[in-house]
């Protein structure tokens, strides 16, 4: 029972922090310094990750299907199946993991230590609202590099699916085929659903790293409690959303 | 900086009535009442844990009390509206430095987030207060590269950048040497008399209390048990006060075996 109302009462503190943050939109040019700054922090810390992950995910994965295909004559269909795994779940999934380890971690664990050594407290009597401040350029900056980095994720995946079509002798199909059949079932549709899941999932895992620490009370040991409680919602979170926007995308 | 470019202001009072406050079932503040004149320099005195900073917090707006009102220039101290139209500023005790910003940025943050000024003049002016307080070899270093007294430094610097129409000092002078400490305690009058801010300092430092401020309270357990001028202060027979200012250090009969044996 306790955790059912704990649960519900931080999204209640998440959905306030997220309206309290739109309100400071109209004043986002005046943060574009430190917009950039999480751009790139966002970008060097994920992007490698996500890319090398994404292409062992895609080999992998057209091992798996060739493997089940080498003798049912189907095997240029490995590019479709491959394609359409990684533009629907993996690409979208992988990646917002990678956020959640790499992004969100580090997220809630500087603005809980902002909180516990007075610096909100401080930036409150300047009258420099945080959710303006700290909120408003991390949302913003995980809205425009989320694309980026899943874009990044299917192109690695389907290329680590090629490599091993063209070098796996038991598969031995042509990197051409294989990306003809994927770029006949890959769909625009397709593509935009997979970028829309990318998308809520990282506003979702930003947005539950600044609410959890903007809350954090206490001293150091609150601040990793704060991290591992931010990780741990943020990927059941994930996954459990997942289930919801493929329902309602398909 | 407010020394070399004074604006005046308008000066506001700061009134508190009977504020209470309590954490858990510990009540740290019992009914403490104190008016500041516009203008004035009001200190605060009293033995450490009496609940000195609990009161600027609210006073700041930091904190919401149980019961009890605290109005600045007349509105209330617990509207975050008085604070965007007053221009309120504090030290606090442990400086509450942005860790991951420069002490250049630390002072620059404010002017240039209310765009108060072109970056020349915000240039100017945080050069000019890192000057006064002995600062400008510190500029590009990161507040974990300073010292305690100079992070004291720094906080007093980024109060005074915000240019204040109410100023609040948690013990400005504690961590510092007796040079640098009557340094701040001239700036503390300085800025005063110049911008005709209303200051409120919070601080055991005698010779800053008796020698600046036009009013010391002296704070016991939650109350202000004293109020008057640094004359009056001095001039008091009462025991808390007396003990308070000139302790006698006694060997053969030391405190904590009183209290150790209930007083
Ligand atoms: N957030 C809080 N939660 C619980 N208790 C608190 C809190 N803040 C302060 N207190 C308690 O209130 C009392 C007064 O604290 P305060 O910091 O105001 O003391 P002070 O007079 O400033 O002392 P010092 O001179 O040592 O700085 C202390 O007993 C402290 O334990
Ligand atoms: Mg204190």
């Amino acid at each position: 029972m306790k955790v059912i109302t704990q649960t519900l009462d931080s999204i209640g503190t998440a959905v306030v922090l997220v309206l309290r943050t739109l309100r400071y939109l109209p004043s986002l040019p005046r943060q574009r310094q430190r917009l950039g700054e999480q751009l790139l922090f966002m970008g060097n810390a994920t992007l490698p990750l996500v890319l090398i992950l994404s292409f062992c995910i895609g080999a992998v994965l057209a091992l798996q299907v060739g493997f089940s295909f080498q003798n049912l004559g189907v095997n240029r269909y490995i590019g479709s199946v491959v394609g359409l795994a990684l533009v629907r779940e993996l690409g979208p999934v992988m990646t917002a993991i990678m956020v959640v380890g790499r992004i969100g971690s580090a997220i809630t664990a500087e603005l809980a230590s902002m909180k516990i050594y007075r610096e909100v407290d401080a930036l409150q009597t300047m009258n420099i609202p945080p959710e303006r401040f700290l909120v408003l350029p991390r949302i913003t900056a995980i809205a425009l590099i989320m694309p980026i980095l899943t874009m990044g994720s299917f192109v690695a995946g389907w290329a680590g699916g090629a490599v091993v079509c063209e070098v796996v002798p038991f598969i031995d199909l042509d990197y051409r085929i294989y990306f003809r059949t994927l770029t006949e079932f890959v769909t625009t549709d397709a593509l935009m659903d997979g970028l829309i899941k990318a998308e809520v999932f990282g506003l979702s895992v930003v947005i539950i790293a600044s609410s959890i620490g903007l809350n954090t009370r206490g001293g150091p040991r609150e601040i990793g409690q704060s991290v591992t409680r931010s990780v741990v919602a943020s990927i059941i979170f994930v996954l459990f959303i997942n289930y919801f926007i493929t329902k309602a995308l398909l | 900086m407010p020394l070399s470019q004074t604006v005046k202001k308008e000066p506001v009072a700061v009134e508190v009535k009977d504020l209470r406050k309590s954490y858990g079932d510990h009540e740290v503040l019992h009914g403490v009442s104190l008016s500041v004149a516009p203008g004035e320099i009001f200190v605060i005195m009293g033995a450490s844990g009496t609940g000195k900073s609990v009161l600027l917090k609210h006073i700041i707006g930091l904190e919401k009390p149980d019961s009890g009102e605290v109005l600045i220039g007349g509105r209330s101290a617990f509207e975050s509206s008085t604070h965007r139209d007053i221009v309120t500023a504090i030290v606090f005790q442990d400086g509450a430095l942005f860790n991951s910003m420069s002490v250049y940025d630390n002072l620059a943050l404010y002017p240039r987030e209310h765009r108060i000024y072109d970056s020349k003049t915000i240039h100017e002016k945080v050069m000019d207060t890192l000057r006064i307080l002995s600062l400008e070899n510190a500029a590009q270093k990161m507040p974990s590269e300073l010292s305690g007294g100079m992070k004291k430094r720094v906080a007093v610097a980024r109060a005074l950048m915000t240019e204040p129409q109410l100023l609040l000092y948690d013990e400005p002078t504690s961590e510092l040497d007796p040079i640098m400490s009557a340094t701040i305690s001239e700036l503390i009058a300085t800025v005063s008399r110049q911008t005709g801010l209303t200051s409120i300092v919070v601080s055991h430092d005698r010779e800053l209390s008796l020698s600046i401020g036009h009013r010391v309270g002296l704070m016991h357990e939650g109350n202000m048990t004293f109020i008057g001028a640094p004359d009056e202060l001095k001039a008091s027979k009462d025991p808390l006060v007396t003990e308070f200012l000139n302790p006698k250090i006694n060997l053969e009969n030391p405190r904590f075996r009183k209290t150790e044996n209930g007083k």
